[in-house]
């Protein structure tokens, strides 16, 4: 009985030991992005244009990449929410059970699963070449948005789920039809559950790189985007691009932290508001 | 006397489960109906056929006829027969929005968008329902702030804004108080006058109190089916008898 | 009867499923012309990715080797780490922190891979390479490495919702036969969770096999054969992110890439109908 105690006592502090170290090392992550990045954050890092030398050292600020990363994920949004909620209402309240709805449901896991190169690629073929809308904001936008259309379409139809049926039923009796009951009683109740899911999806595209590499993004741009045909600057290509194609190494990489803090901070603030909602919602 | 709902041989099916068999009722107009029997007897089932409530069940099925208006109930759009036919539930479930936009949510979807009807129609139905003194000052807070039994009556308002030939009620008091009980009771009474009254309960005073038919269920079958007084005081059925004086239930 | 709005939401209902026809098609679509300059056999066989060269050279075996080296060396990183954090979590942290920890876990796992990547480019390489005499920090340990964090959280968070959701009724049985915490997790608990963690494995590997911005960034990009993990390399993902900028529109490159990202495509897909395949059986086997 002892030596099996013992035998418990060591495999689980073994297994602490292991899991503090990878948790440690997460967390040390978001330290070392902030210390290295804080040096560099000021007002006119923010908000002046970027500029390089000749030696290739980056100057100035990075917000023509704000600008950028905000256009594209925010136009992204525009594409994928309408479609994606009504995706997810459909296949919480039309196609809820059956063959064709479980085949449903495993092409959206399956769109979630797709490389975000891929995405890329699809985004080059489709609509830069094939639409020729160009290496533009509004490709890259498109692209971004068939990224974000899974994570809706998923959060959007659990969040109608989530709804009691007593209020559906409520609403049939009455003589609604499938959509009456679907968008005016069901879904205001599902609403704020599903824009944490919009906001979750807004934080993934803010960070993608791979989707907007060949569709539009570029490492330099002397200007604030002003129309949707245009190449634009966004945080995480410029982080891309500074770490390897920069001859000053130091000063490029210290440019790249403070890209990085910013655009993390960024994505943590969406996240934790998510977190929060959910917490006061459970409180409720 | 008049008929507008009549069931002829009805039987209903949940996969291979024989929930109802071969029921055959009428109806009386403008009167109130009580199902009564005791649980998993078909009751709810029953109502909820009428309306087709249970069309969206994969496995369910029927056989029979449900007569409305001289139609049979698959003939009409399921819309149209729920608006004919209204129903509230045995939990009170208000729609998390305003009282005024609840008992207004059947008008607005039949495309009313006149205010002036509106709110007529949603004064009317709450004072049928006897709550519109307690709501009138504050018709736009959110229904969840009221009371069970009020939210109760609300939905019974809800119901009859859309001006329903027939109003089924399955248990609607079997989530509220007594106080609250005893006021829809009132307001079921009240309005039998305009509307014909098909209440589930497996309370038989209530049954007594408000009443003029009774219906009596067992295991999927309608054993007794009369006037109140006659069901309740000489039942013609053994069954129904030991159900009345609790042999069993 | 249906109305407009019934129609949108039925049309926008099946999204997905054209969404990934589209994808199957342009892909493959661009792709096909490349057999008209180059044999399949050189393209799937080949032992040389030299596009730029005269002759060009599309042999994507390198890639495809180095993309195994990859990500089987990731996939056994990650698993094992998120199984021990999720036991960590489930057993041995107080209730109270178990919400914090999978919050920490669930923003960690937000990160922008491209800001992996300069950590693993900017910290772990030089590490590498001055302390631990590497010939190169950038290799397929410094890549592995950095998928494996994060992608850990994801198989984590899963394991960890089905072992602490483990019927209460199995553990106690063992319990009540005598057996310690210890024992039930490994005789009762881990046995009879083999499916889910089948399956959280299979989407973790469909995760680390088309991940793109870190191996791009520290795997050191070279297109040969690796021979051990301390060597870089250049994977499928990899490449089409390295060179699509730079190719122009229509050439025998630009298919080759397309051909790899159809490649690329079709394993994960299929690593995900797998893995989604024996959750489902597993679920079933659980309703009866």
């Amino acid at each position: 009985m002892v030596k099996r105690m013992l035998k418990q006592r060591i495999a689980f502090l073994i297994l602490s030991v292991i899991s503090i170290g990878i948790l440690i090392a997460m967390g040390s992550i978001f330290v070392i992005i902030f210390v290295n990045g804080f040096r560099v954050l000021n007002w006119d890092f923010l908000t002046s244009i970027t500029s390089f030398d000749f030696k290739g050292m980056p100057h100035g600020g990075i917000g023509p990449a704000i600008a950028g990363t905000f256009i594209v994920t925010g136009l992204g949004l525009v594409f994928a929410v309408p479609i994606g909620v009504l995706s997810g209402i459909y296949l919480s309240e039309y196609r809820n059970r059956g063959k064709l709805f479980n085949f449903l449901r495993m092409m959206v896991a399956n769109l979630a699963g797709v490389p975000s190169v891929v995405h890329g690629l699809f985004g080059l073929a489709v609509f830069v070449v094939l639409f020729r809308f160009g290496f533009s904001i509004l490709s890259s936008a498109l692209t971004l948005s068939i990224l974000a259309l899974p994570i809706i379409i998923v959060t959007t139809e659990n969040a109608m789920r989530d709804v009691p049926n007593e209020l559906r039923e409520g609403s049939f009796a009455l003589g609604s039809k499938r959509w009456q009951s679907a968008l005016l009683v069901v879904f205001p109740v599902a609403l704020p559950k599903v824009l944490t899911g919009v906001i979750l999806a807004s934080a993934r595209i803010a960070g993608e790189t791979a989707p907007v590499l060949f569709t539009g993004a570029t490492l330099y741009l002397a200007h604030f985007p002003t129309a949707l045909n245009q190449q634009f600057m966004a945080l995480p290509y410029t982080i891309y691009g500074l770490m390897t194609t920069s001859i000053n190494i130091e000063a490029s990489t210290s440019f790249a932290y403070g890209i990085a803090l910013v655009l993390i901070t960024l994505i943590t603030l969406m996240n934790i508001s998510v977190v929060i909602f959910r917490l006061i919602k459970r409180k409720v | 006397m008049d008929i507008d709902l009549k069931v002829e041989d009805l039987s209903v099916y949940f996969g291979q489960k024989k929930i109802l068999d071969s029921i055959s009722i009428e109806i009386p107009s403008k009167s109130i109906v009580a199902i009564i029997g005791p649980s998993g007897c078909g009751k709810s089932t029953f109502i909820r056929t009428i309306n087709r409530m249970n069309d969206r069940f994969d496995d369910f099925y029927s056989t029979g006829n449900i007569i409305f208006k001289g139609r049979d109930a698959m003939e009409y759009p399921v819309e149209e027969l729920r608006r004919e036919i209204g129903m509230v539930f045995q939990k009170p479930n208000p729609f998390p929005k305003s009282i005024y936009e609840n008992v207004a949510f059947g008008l607005k979807i039949n495309g009313i968008k006149d205010k002036k009807i509106l709110d007529e129609k949603v004064n009317k139905s709450l004072m049928a329902a006897s709550l519109y003194e307690e709501v009138k000052d504050r018709l736009s807070t959110n229904a969840y702030k009221l009371s069970g039994g009020q939210q109760q009556r609300l939905c019974i308002a809800r119901a009859l804004a859309v001006s329903p030939k027939i109003l089924l009620l399955d248990e609607p008091t079997s989530a509220v108080d007594p106080i609250a009980t005893k006021q829809i009771e009132n307001v079921l009474k009240n309005i039998k006058k305009d509307i014909t009254i098909i209440i589930v309960t497996h309370n038989i005073q209530q049954a007594a109190r408000i009443a003029d038919y009774i219906a009596f269920f067992y295991m999927g079958r309608l054993v007794e089916f009369g006037k109140s007084e006659k069901v309740l005081n000489s039942p013609k059925e053994k069954l129904t008898e030991e159900y009345l004086t609790g042999t069993y239930g | 009867m249906k109305s407009t709005i019934d129609r949108l939401i039925s049309v926008s209902g099946l999204t997905s499923i054209a969404i990934i026809v589209a994808i199957t098609f342009f892909l493959f679509y661009n792709w096909i012309p490349l057999f008209e300059t180059v044999e399949p056999i050189g393209f799937f066989f080949g032992t040389l990715w030299y596009p730029t060269a005269v002759p060009p050279f599309y042999g994507i075996l390198p890639l495809l080797d180095a993309t195994v080296w990859i990500s089987s060396l990731a996939i056994f990183i990650t698993i094992p780490s998120a199984f021990v954090i999720a036991i960590f979590i489930t057993y041995i942290v107080p209730k109270k922190f178990r919400y914090i920890l999978k919050t920490f876990l669930e923003i960690f796992s937000s990160i922008p891979s491209v800001i992996l990547g300069l950590i693993g480019l900017s910290i772990v390489a030089p590490y590498f390479q001055n302390v631990l005499n590497m010939d190169t920090g950038q290799n397929i340990l410094n890549a592995a490495i950095m998928l494996s964090l994060i992608t850990i959280p994801m198989p984590a968070s899963m394991m960890e919702d089905f072992i602490s959701a483990f019927s209460p009724e199995q553990k106690e049985g063992s319990q009540a036969l005598g057996a310690n915490e210890f024992e039930t997790l490994t005789r009762v608990v881990i046995p009879g969770l083999k499916g889910p963690f089948a399956s959280i494995t299979m989407l973790s590997l469909g995760r680390i096999f088309g991940e793109t911005m870190i191996v791009l960034m520290v795997a050191g990009n070279a297109a040969i054969f690796p021979s051990n993990i301390f060597q870089p390399a250049r994977v499928l993902s990899s490449t089409i992110a390295a060179e699509m900028g730079e190719t122009p529109v229509g050439t025998p490159h630009f298919y080759a890439l397309f051909g790899i990202g159809a490649i690329l495509f079709v394993i994960t897909f299929l690593i995900n109908v797998a893995g989604e395949m024996i959750r489902f059986r597993y679920e079933r086997q659980m309703m009866k």
